[in-house]
């Protein structure tokens, strides 16, 4: 899989749960979504899937549908060829296959050769056996985009940060580790508990 | 042929009306959802018709489910509600609400396990259904026999879960419930014995609902049970799972004998007394006395006097008690604490690769911060362990 790369602004984004969850949690999703010029899109499953979890107690779906109505993100629907990718994708055994808000993200971005944005290992896996083409990119790489940080600042970029470990207790990718610990700095490490032990101490 | 064309339609169609099912849906309404006549989805669901993935795909979302989960390969389609509900009275809907949880909680563990190709062993208890005559006898040879049988002897058991887990082979789930409910029970072929026990009740009562169910197992595992505390029921069942229950924590002997150690040179059954020997036993302090009551080491009615009298507190307990942990106050009250073992597997699963975050805060009906939590608490401990720990493979 291609390492994400934004060098044209109508390359869509797919974003699956697992990312959009830490930019939701960022306190700062409407500026950051805004700062990126790419399209964002979600897939409808994946808004479904956070709207059951609303009944958990999280706001997540509400965050969303705000984000949607702002325009800042489109909910897309499986259409065309991505219906047999998602069809590929959910069904077989369990560990070749996805849910359905991962397969249906995937599914979206290979029809529109676009990008997709997950957090998650075995999706990512599974993409990159199906759709060696296919573009990725994590919550971590939206956070840290040129333009993301030059509209958020250096102070509110970490803010975003931390909320997104704090409260969605975002895994960081080894290749942002030493960025994301130098900037938190060390008291703010220690208090976020998804990352690694090690650099807690 | 697409994925779904390779499933056959009977089978896809039954999976789809057993999911429409547990989730109380109508055929009318699951018809409306995919824009069709309830006669089509019942062609559906008899295998008469195919359904094209995206149809497929609304019935999941109607029915809280994934088509992932629904139809992946290893999916376990496991549903011990219907046989519950034959129990429950129509009024005791939290009955059925527990029902379900066991039944989510095995087929989420289960499914885990199958992933992981981990066989799980125990002991196959021999059944003993119950014979004609005095139920109490019964329960208390049949209590001593599984203790020497298991290698208990006669001392007081420190630690139930554990047992009934780790020695029996049951699968012990300590879960927040309806406080009605002390515990459930179901046995399966393919599972085991399954067991749901109230998180919210004292360590003490939830050692007396576990072996009460045990009971159950042993005398009529293919019938579920769901043991309510709010409702007397005095059949020969359940006089037996109660007595079994009390002769397995509290034998007679080993009570007798403690009895005389600890009520040595005094006249009277004190507070005190009732509060050393039911921590001792692990058992409750109502329990306890009307053990003593049983085995004539007390006067029928003490219980009531002490009930009648002020009772016997948690704060004179913790008094008499001091640093040493009290059955009584070991309180739960929180989801995660017997689902160790469920969110150890759910670890390994996720840590493998076997399984993504989607599926598995599905597969666990959490979601996915929680998950999270759960997954970064175990890998934390995992990462403090040192290679000398390391298991051998």
């Amino acid at each position: 899989m291609v390492q994400l790369s934004l060098d044209s602004q109508s390359t869509e984004l797919f974003v699956d749960a697992s990312a959009i969850i830490n930019i939701l949690s960022s306190g700062f999703a409407e500026e950051i979504i805004d700062a990126i010029q790419n399209p964002i899109r979600v897939a409808v499953v994946v808004c479904e899937e956070l709207a059951e979890s609303r009944e958990l107690g999280w706001p997540h779906a509400d965050l969303l549908t705000s984000l949607r109505d702002m325009r800042l993100v489109e909910t897309v629907e499986l259409e065309g060829v991505a219906v047999s990718v998602f069809e590929r994708l959910v069904l077989g055994h369990g560990a070749d296959t996805l849910d359905d808000g991962e397969a249906a993200t995937i599914a979206c971005a290979v029809k529109s050769s676009g990008v997709v944005i997950t957090d998650d290992r075995k999706a990512l896996r599974v993409a990159e056996g199906l759709f060696p083409g296919v573009c990725r990119g994590s919550s971590m790489d939206l956070f840290r985009l040129p333009s993301v940080a030059e509209r958020l600042g250096p102070t509110r970029q970490v803010e975003a940060l931390f909320n997104a470990l704090i409260h969605a207790r975002m895994r960081v990718p080894e290749a942002h580790l030493d960025w994301a610990v130098e900037a938190l700095g060390p008291e703010r490490v220690t208090m976020c508990p998804s990352l690694p032990k090690k650099t807690r101490k | 042929m697409s994925a779904l064309e390779n499933i056959p339609p009977a089978e896809l169609g039954a999976l789809l009306r057993s999911a429409r099912n547990k989730a109380g849906k109508t055929q009318l309404e699951a018809a409306d959802a995919i824009g069709a006549a309830r006669t089509t989805l019942v062609a559906i669901e008899s295998g008469h018709r195919r359904t094209r993935i995206e149809e497929t795909q609304v019935l999941c979302r109607l029915y809280g489910t994934s088509v992932n989960a629904l139809l992946r390969a290893e999916s376990l389609h496991l549903d011990f509600e219907p046989r519950f509900r034959k129990l429950a009275t129509a009024e005791a809907e939290f009955s059925l609400e527990a029902g379900k949880l066991l039944s989510d909680l095995v087929r989420a563990e289960v499914e885990l396990e199958n992933l992981l190709g981990i066989k799980r062993t125990g002991v196959i208890l021999p059944e003993k259904p119950i014979q004609a005559g005095n139920v109490k006898v019964q329960a208390e040879q049949d209590a001593l026999e599984l203790r020497q049988w298991l290698g208990l002897g006669s001392s007081p058991i420190l630690d139930v879960i554990s047992l009934l887990e780790l020695t029996i082979g049951v699968r012990v789930y300590v879960r927040a419930i309806d406080g009605r409910i002390s515990g459930a029970f179901i046995y399966d072929v393919v599972t085991g014995p399954c067991m749901l026990l109230n998180a919210n009740h004292p360590r003490s009562r939830r050692n007396q609902s576990g072996i009460h169910e045990l009971a159950h197992y042993l005398t009529s595992r293919n019938s579920p049970q769901i043991s309510r505390q709010d409702v007397v029921t005095r059949n020969r069942e359940e006089q037996y799972a109660d007595a079994f229950a009390r002769a397995f924590l509290t034998p007679a002997r080993t009570v007798m004998e403690k009895f005389r150690e600890i009520t040595a040179g005094s006249r009277l059954l004190s507070r005190r007394h009732v509060i050393i020997l039911a921590n001792y036993f692990g058992v409750s302090r109502e329990a306890l006395v009307r053990r003593l009551e049983e085995l004539e080491l007390a006067k029928r009615g003490t219980w009531d006097w002490f009930h009648d009298n002020g009772g016997i507190s948690a704060d004179q307990a913790k008094e008499v008690l001091r640093d040493s942990a009290d059955a009584e106050s070991d309180q739960v009250g929180r989801s995660e604490w017997a689902a160790v073992r469920l969110n150890l597997l759910a670890e390994a699963v996720f840590r493998q690769g076997l399984m993504s975050e989607g599926q598995l805060s599905r597969l666990l009906g959490i979601g996915r911060v929680e998950l999270r939590e759960i997954l970064e608490v175990i890998e934390d401990e995992g990462e403090e362990a040192q290679h000398g720990t390391a298991l051998p493979r």
